[in-house]
């Protein structure tokens, strides 16, 4: 795959995909700025062979459908912590199964949304791929978090345990480098059953 | 029946120290064993025998970040696209 960042403008992004053809990637990823721009990869879709693939950039279920809606990708990518969780997430996963498109989980944004990633992945009938990040996954991944996916001959094997099947380490709070955010009661959350709890978000900032 | 799936892979973040998109040029070292944002920039075909090792059958690299800043993305000449590509065939060719 390559990955192009959402770096060029349409026609430098033409010329590379053009180029991509040769070498015949699985598919060039965020192509345009901005990614939001459905008639612009729709266009791009109809210039190269290279398969697009967008994208974790974008928010909310409407991006997608009208994405799809205007043939604008090939492989929908979606970032479960930014798209609007697995609430969203499931839904998108549906609309690339009713498009027939591939759907492929993105990471980079912490071990939490790659579970979460991972989970939505086994279960969408037309997931192909869960990103992971070798580098990560083997240092600061797991400095942070009970269990990360466990991996075997390139398959990530569907996690056991209830839930996401992991949580923050206890002394993830304790670091002197963890930004500690309290948010949210029952108001803020009605619809949660956990909504009548005080909310803590623990993050780390390196 | 055991669930499972395939895993693509991608490298480390991208960014500098400074928080800005990180650059490598002849200068830079590895920052430990999987700095793989050097490892493309150097020889793409190590790190695809480094993850096909390892089981990763996928790749993610870009090689082409580096041309954009220039025109703000709005250009890329013939020479740039040639030489941005010139780690993707090395990887491809070791593809199963």
């Amino acid at each position: 795959m390559a990955e192009l960042h959402s770096l060029w403008s349409s026609h430098a992004a033409s010329r590379i995909c053009r180029a991509l053809e040769d070498v015949d990637v699985f598919w060039a990823e965020d192509p345009i700025n901005k990614m939001n721009d459905a008639r612009a990869l729709a266009d791009l879709r109809r210039q190269t062979r290279t398969p697009i693939c967008g994208s974790e950039t974008l928010g909310g279920l409407v991006s997608f459908r009208d994405m799809l809606a205007a043939d604008a990708l090939d492989i929908v990518m979606l970032d479960l912590a930014w798209c609007g969780g697995l609430t969203v997430g499931r839904k998108i996963a549906a609309l690339a199964e009713s498009y027939a498109k591939p759907l492929a989980p993105h990471d980079c944004t912490g071990p939490v949304t790659l579970m979460a990633g991972l989970h939505l992945a086994l279960l969408a009938p037309t997931a192909i791929f869960q990103e992971v990040v070798r580098a990560v996954l083997s240092t600061w991944y797991r400095d942070l978090v009970t269990d990360i996916p466990i991996l075997r001959n390139g398959m990530v094997q569907a996690p056991t345990s209830p839930g996401l099947g992991t949580a923050l380490l206890p002394e993830v709070r304790q670091r002197k480098d963890a930004s500690i955010r309290e948010s949210g009661k029952a108001a803020h959350f009605p619809w949660s059953a956990q909504g009548a709890t005080a909310r803590t978000h623990v993050g780390v900032i390196s | 029946m055991e669930h499972h799936l395939s895993l693509t892979f991608e490298i480390n973040s991208g960014l500098s120290a400074s928080g800005g998109r990180r650059t490598i040029d002849a200068t830079d070292e590895m920052r430990g064993p999987y700095d793989d944002q050097v490892a493309f920039s150097r020889d793409a075909g190590r790190l695809a025998e480094s993850l096909l090792s390892e089981g990763f059958t996928a790749m993610k690299i870009w090689p082409l970040d580096i041309y954009a800043a220039a025109t703000g993305g709005h250009m890329i000449s013939l020479e740039e696209l040639k030489a941005g590509l010139e780690p993707v065939p090395q990887s491809a060719r070791r593809r199963r």
